[in-house]
């Protein structure tokens, strides 16, 4: 029952590119009778505008119809997302249209998108911060439609949203967190260990070989030991010139 | 400052769990309408509130509660295995030593910064995690909010889902909560990324022992507390002198550390006289402190 969302989350973290990512969820969401996904950047993920799609499959035909025809302005699956309470839920259309005043508008977009062979959707808040939101629809003729599909799909989307997100900002020239996932240490750090490389930021927190000592619970003995190795394995004279080179190399990130 | 309570210091803890308590009570009943914890007495308190929990509470300077949350061993029940057992339905929750489950997060005020700009939670998060890291625990699991889980997937952390976002409560007039189980792995590298994520470069945990040492703008490493409590395990009968101990070494103005210099001389004539381990005093000295006014 759950194999296949098993074995999407673990290959959701080895996707590459938004192609790939899309190919994944085609081959997921297909089985629960959803044609049309699409995930769009609400407001505040920098390197996108708002309201761009992040990543989806989307029926071409009904997104130009629902462009060419400005929907977007009164779409109440939209509305409705953008006015949530902070709290993540999932809503399927029937249940915004059974729960809802809709305006005469808003009632067309869902009679047309019934004619569109979408019949039901799901529509998933995904608030990753106070100044980020991104919405994910999705729709299909034959939706199947009970909690546990809920909780299947909610999984997918966040999952999917998430790798999306990390992609693009990094085809953007940006980190998920800047200057972190993509700090990868420089060859010659490598070669220190653990421990040396504790003992390297004590020492640029300008702690002296008896403080480091007594932090780290071993004798000043050691403490020498491991420093003349830092200064053996960085080629350097001086444990300053080591703490150099752990800067310029980006060791204190 | 993080105050860490658990069974070896929660004698001194006394007035400030009460207030936690009442306080959970007034979050988690009155505002969030969770019915089934209500009790007359006004105190929310469930099984899992018992002498293995562990505390980690927000306090300010007057020892009022900003915020807090819960650590409770999986060798035990947990909420996982229990309330929520039919939750994890993509893998279990892992029981161990090594494995811990956190519960009952809340903040009283949203609005509060500390001097340097940081609201409660970052200051929670990272001390439990600094606190867990040097405990050598492994992961933490857990029942959260979806909501919470959709914003944690943009923090440096490794945080899996254990089940599928799902429904809950709506019994006896309780409203329909969304959340769902998961992990988070622990790492130093982890904790590193998240310190510098939201720029906290110094140590959380706080030395502060109940009312004997109200100080709470210095942070300790969990090194030092962690000692700490091995040594009030041990020698119970010394806590006091523990706790002035680490009252003296709190201070930060000039004056106030000449006068706790006089005192760690007294203390130490004290030490010598109880057979004081002299491995607490390499731990507590004050190269192990640092100045956190975060």
């Amino acid at each position: 029952m759950y194999q296949t969302i098993k074995n999407f989350l673990d290959e959701v973290y080895t996707v590459e590119t938004i192609p790939e990512l899309e190919t994944l969820l085609r081959q997921v969401l297909e089985h629960y009778g959803i044609h049309h996904f699409i995930c769009t950047n609400i407001y505040g993920l920098d390197c996108l505008a708002d309201r761009k799609p992040m990543f989806g499959m989307w029926d071409t035909k009904w997104v130009n119809h629902f462009i060419n025809n400005s929907y977007y302005l009164e779409d109440a699956v939209a509305q409705h997302c953008n006015g949530l309470e902070d709290d993540g839920r999932p809503y399927y259309w029937t249940e915004l249209i059974a729960n809802k005043d809709l305006s005469k508008i808003q009632y067309k977009i869902f009679g047309e998108a019934w004619d569109a062979d979408l019949r039901e959707g799901l529509v998933i808040p995904l608030r990753v911060s106070d100044d980020e939101l991104a919405m994910v629809s999705m729709a299909g003729k034959n939706f199947k439609q009970n909690s546990e599909v809920r909780g299947i799909l909610h999984t997918v989307s966040m999952q999917a949203h998430r790798k999306a997100r990390e992609i693009l900002l990094r085809d953007h020239g940006k980190q998920l967190m800047p200057d972190l996932l993509g700090f990868v240490p420089h060859p010659e750090m490598k070669r220190l260990t653990p421990t040396e490389l504790n003992i390297l930021k004590f020492l640029a927190e300008d702690k002296t070989p008896t403080d480091i000592a007594v932090i780290t619970g071993v004798s000043i003995h050691t403490v020498n030991h491991h420093s003349a190795n830092i200064k053996r394995k960085l080629e350097v004279k001086s444990l300053y010139g080591a703490i150099g080179k752990a800067i310029r190399y980006g060791l204190f990130h | 400052m993080i105050h860490v309570i658990n069974k070896h210091n929660r004698h001194l803890y006394y007035s400030v769990l009460d207030d936690m308590h009442r306080l959970r009570h007034k979050v988690f009943v009155e505002q969030r309408g969770w019915k089934k914890l209500e009790k007359l007495d006004g105190y929310e308190i469930d099984e899992f509130d018992n002498e293995e929990t562990t505390y980690f509470l927000k306090l300010d300077r007057d020892m009022r509660i900003l915020g807090g949350m819960r650590m409770c061993p999986t060798t035990g029940p947990t909420q996982l295995n229990t309330i929520f057992k039919d939750t994890c339905v993509l893998d279990p929750q892992p029981v161990g030593a090594e494995h811990y489950e956190w519960s009952r997060y809340f903040i009283v005020d949203t609005k509060y910064r500390s001097a340097l700009g940081k609201p409660v939670h970052y200051e929670l998060y990272a001390g439990i995690l600094e606190y867990a890291i040097a405990r050598g625990i492994k992961t933490l699991s857990g029942f959260i909010e979806t909501a919470t889980y959709t914003r944690s997937l943009n923090m440096p952390w490794d945080m899996k889902q254990l089940g599928l976002p799902a429904e809950y409560g709506g019994s006896h007039g309780e409203p329909i909560g969304y959340g769902l189980p998961t992990i988070l792995t622990l790492d130093t590298i982890a904790l590193r990324k998240t310190k510098i994520f939201w720029r906290m470069r110094k140590p959380v945990l706080s030395l502060s022992l109940g009312e004997l040492t109200p100080f709470a703008e210095i942070g300790f490493k969990p090194a030092v507390v962690l000692a700490v409590e091995e040594f009030i395990a041990e020698h119970p009968e010394h806590i006091e002198i523990v706790a002035a101990y680490a009252e003296a070494l709190q201070a930060v103005d000039a004056s106030t550390r000449i006068k706790a210099a006089e005192v760690i001389a007294d203390l130490s004539d004290q030490e010598l006289a109880i057979d004081f381990s002299p491995s607490m005093l390499n731990k507590i000295n004050v190269t192990n402190i640092s100045v956190a006014a975060q």
